[in-house]
């Protein structure tokens, strides 16, 4: 029982019980009252009668109106002249008078007898008659219940009062306990909230207080593991020097882009080189050397603002990864980059001109990356060669229809698939690492049949997607075709939200809509974010609130470790975080990928947070990552994604 | 069985209320009004009075406490005795000042004559008209049965006269003392049908106060 209803009930009680209390000393106290009037009544009237009887003793008549006349007159049970001797009735009068003035349930409660008075009537010396007058308690009864009454009302009055005003305090004063209880849900639902201001109440003061110390330790903690996690992070991925990705980040997302499920995006490669690196290095020393590639790497962060990949692969060669690129976007940036290369070249950086050579080649799922870099090799071997006029090449290993053909293709396909709502739902299940290896849920992936009825994996046709613009349109159909699943398989299950959706007002507003109509479903469906594709940290931010009132969970997929660029982690309240497979491919045999992980794990555990393993392979890695303390896993190991039942 | 135990109890409660200790009254009354060596004299006249008709017959007992109060007691009004209008003394307080008003008579004779064992159904205090005083005037009248014409014992004659011989003596209303005569504070049967006779309540009580029971 909460403690509003307990402190309810106990001022309940208390009026009760001084109600009734007060209740019955007032009634026996004024029924006391009441019984010494009746009686003090009976009596002067036997006294009056007698004394006014006694001129008329003989007179029976005269007795008779005169008893009547007083009897009419009062509230009297009876009055009744006897005869001393034979004890003879003279004279008698009696019956309850008619008006009721209290109910009988009152009358038979109170239980007053009726008084009695009696006097003599005198005739001369001798004793005519005894007057007997017996008072009716109606009088009474009527005084009683009027002032029971009364007193009714007044403490039905004060009780009332009592319960408004003391649960307006009551509420007022347990207002932090429900902020109290509130913080407590949102750390159990993994959000560290902590109340600013301290309530009044010392002791509710100092509750407050230590569940804020808590919480802000609990941030602290995790900031300081995030932030160790990242760190360790850096070392293993980044270039020291230029701080952009190594050749081993650069080489693992390139494969992700190659063959992952759902990660698979089409683009161009751009491989820069410097200019006889080895020859600057003694001529101009290693100090300046390493500037200019400090300088080069800067004008390529410049140029890409951040929208693709950088990498630094070997000592003066640098790789950007351009996802989405079309070949006039790829050919723009490399005229850009030879422009950025010139200015450079005019400050005296590098005393070679060219500064970097530059190669260009397409990569789309399915490629083989040695086969990319050979083409990138190629590339920059003509450009080396001068053949083009110029410091870039691109070399295309395949024979790739017009871009335009195929832009058109594509553009049929998805659009008549989506308007005819062809997309197909997959599954793929996320196992536990306890012990029973239960399925933590399912995940959802999309299959998309082309024009000769063969299933389309998402990594063929999402780039597709992506590039005509129609990927909120697909999410939205996933969403549907999953709400309707559900509907008939009640289990939990997990859909990506691209990027895309979250940045459109309106079509986040029909998701809305839609998980609203099913609040039931909408209990177990998470959706997930890939780390790469976050809207800035407000929208995020909104994007958990609204969902969480729905009830559905947010989890964050594809994550590389980069806490801080999530921001404030600790109050999104997550569901879980899916670690990319990227950074966990081979940890069984790359001991050295383990040292980010545990680190990225521990600083997870220190909000609570689980963290899932994206693409387990094999049996060694998963031994691992359980070890670890992963709290699941998902890939290819526990199986392939298929239809559902299959 | 049972009845005749409960019937032992009541008489001996009603033994009990008979009894008066006297010593205990000499003492109290002693210390509330100052007892002088005339009034404890009057005091034990009336005490061996009470013991010696004890067993007597009713008539004989009228007339010895009619007898014994007139001779021992001057009249004196309420103004003279006690400074006030009126005043109802008890039998103690009318010993102890040696004088009395007609109703001071009055009482101490009823209470003297239940005493000794007079029902109170023969016995009425009875207001009265003086013709020949023009004046207001108290009595206690004794009935030998209900429709009887009562015997009249007064202050101003010391015979006992029928009341038809009494024609300087207009009856006006007469109460019996039944239900307020209550000694000791205790069951009392008829004590809620005491009457409203506030004046005979504070009489009972004022004897309380002097050692009655």
């Amino acid at each position: 029982m909460s403690l509003f209803k307990q402190l309810f009930i106990a001022v309940c009680s208390l009026m009760l019980v001084s109600f009734v209390g007060s209740f019955l000393i007032s009634v026996e106290s004024s029924r006391d009252q009441q019984v010494g009037q009746l009686r003090a009544h009976a009596q002067d009237t036997a006294t009056a009668l007698g004394l006014s009887l006694g001129p008329y003793a003989r007179d029976q008549a005269m007795l008779e109106l005169m008893v009547s006349s007083v009897f009419d007159s009062g509230y009297f049970e009876s009055i009744r002249l006897i005869e001393p001797e034979t004890g003879t009735v003279l004279v008698e009068r009696s019956g309850a008078p008619v008006a009721r003035t209290a109910p009988d349930w009152f009358a038979r409660l109170i239980d007053l007898e009726p008084a009695r008075g009696d006097a003599i009537l005198s005739d001369g010396w001798r004793q005519a008659a005894r007057v007997e007058v017996v008072s009716h308690p109606l009088f009474a009864l009527g005084k009683l219940w009027q002032s029971a009454l009364g007193i009714l009302l007044w403490l039905a009055l004060i009780t009332v009062l009592c319960i408004v005003l003391g649960g307006l305090l009551l509420k007022r004063q347990l207002r932090p306990l429900n902020y109290m209880v509130e913080q407590s849900n949102a750390i159990s639902r993994r959000e560290f909230l902590s109340l600013p201001e301290l309530p009044r109440t010392p002791e509710f003061r100092r509750v407050v207080a230590a569940m804020n110390q808590m919480v802000e330790k609990l941030k602290a903690l995790f900031a300081e593991e995030a932030a160790r996690s990242e760190r360790l992070r850096d070392e293993a991925y980044r270039d020291p020097l230029t701080g952009l990705a190594n050749r081993r980040q650069f080489e693992q997302q390139l494969r992700s882009r190659l063959t992952a499920e759902d990660q698979a995006a089409s683009g161009y490669l751009l491989l820069a080189r410097i200019n006889d690196l080895a020859g600057l290095n003694q001529r101009i020393g290693g100090e300046r050397t390493d500037s200019l590639i400090c300088a080069v790497a800067g004008q390529l962060r410049q140029l890409t603002g951040g929208r693709y990949l950088l990498a630094r692969t070997r000592g003066g060669e640098f790789a950007v990864l351009g996802t989405g690129l079309q070949q006039d976007e790829a050919c723009q940036l490399a005229v850009q980059l030879e422009q950025q290369m010139e200015s450079l070249h005019q400050t005296g950086a590098g005393d070679c001109w060219p500064v970097v050579h530059i190669g260009l080649t397409p990569f789309a799922p399915g490629d083989a990356s040695a086969e990319l870099y050979q083409a990138l090799d190629h590339a920059l071997t003509e450009a080396m060669a001068g053949a083009a006029q110029c410091g870039w090449a691109l070399h295309d290993h395949r024979d790739s229809p017009s871009a335009a053909d195929e832009t058109h293709y594509w553009h049929d396909l998805l659009v008549t698939a989506l308007e005819q709502n062809r997309v197909q739902l997959f599954f793929q299940a996320v196992v536990s690492a306890g012990e029973s290896e239960g399925i933590l849920h399912h995940k959802v992936l999309a299959r998309l049949p082309d024009s000769d009825g063969q299933l389309l994996v998402a990594a063929q046709f999402l780039p597709w997607v992506e590039r005509l613009g129609l990927m909120a349109r697909l999410d939205l159909l996933m969403l549907d075709k999953v709400l309707q699943h559900m509907r008939v398989h009640r289990q939990p299950l997990a859909l990506s939200l691209s990027g895309h959706i979250l940045r459109d007002a309106a079509a986040l507003e029909s998701l809305y809509r839609q998980l609203k109509l099913e609040p039931e479903l909408a209990q177990q469906l998470t959706l997930e974010l890939d780390e790469d594709d976050l809207p800035d940290q407000s929208s995020v931010e909104q994007l958990a609130l609204r969902l969480r009132e729905l009830g559905v969970t947010l989890g964050l997929q594809h994550f590389g470790g980069c806490f801080s660029m999530i921001g404030n982690l600790a109050h999104l309240g997550l569901g879980y975080l899916k670690v990319d497979g990227s950074y966990l491919r081979n940890i069984d045999q790359e001991g050295d990928k383990r040292l980010f992980i545990e680190s990225l794990i521990r600083a997870a555990n220190s909000i609570d947070l689980p963290v899932l393993a994206e693409r387990v392979e094999t049996e060694g890695e998963w031994q691992v990552l359980r070890d670890m303390g992963m709290a699941g896993g998902q890939g290819r190991l526990f199986g392939e994604p298929a239809a559902w039942g299959r | 069985m049972v009845l005749a135990l409960l019937l032992a109890i009541g008489l001996a409660a009603d033994d009990a209320r008979l009894k008066w200790d006297f010593d205990l009254i000499r003492k109290q009354a002693g210390q509330l009004y100052g007892a002088s060596d005339e009034a404890l004299e009057r005091l034990s006249a009336w005490e061996q009075l009470l013991q010696a008709q004890l067993d007597e017959a009713e008539l004989e007992q009228l007339r010895a406490i009619n007898y014994f109060f007139n001779l021992r007691l001057r009249f004196r009004d309420d103004h003279e005795l006690w400074l006030v209008e009126d005043y109802w003394a008890t039998p103690v307080e009318t010993l102890f000042k040696g004088g009395a008003d007609c109703e001071d008579f009055a009482i101490a004779k009823y209470f003297s004559l239940r005493q000794l064992g007079v029902p109170s159904d023969k016995l009425r205090i009875t207001y009265v008209k003086a013709t020949q005083l023009n004046q207001a005037h108290m009595v206690l009248t004794y009935y030998e049965h209900p429709a009887a014409v009562p015997l009249v014992l007064d202050n101003l004659i010391d015979a006992i006269l029928p009341a038809d011989q009494r024609s300087d003596l207009v009856p006006v209303y007469a109460f019996n003392a039944e239900g307020l005569w209550l000694p000791g504070s205790g069951g009392g049967r008829q004590l809620g049908d005491s009457k409203g006779l506030s004046r005979w309540q504070d009489l009972l009580k004022k004897m309380h106060a002097e050692g009655f029971p």
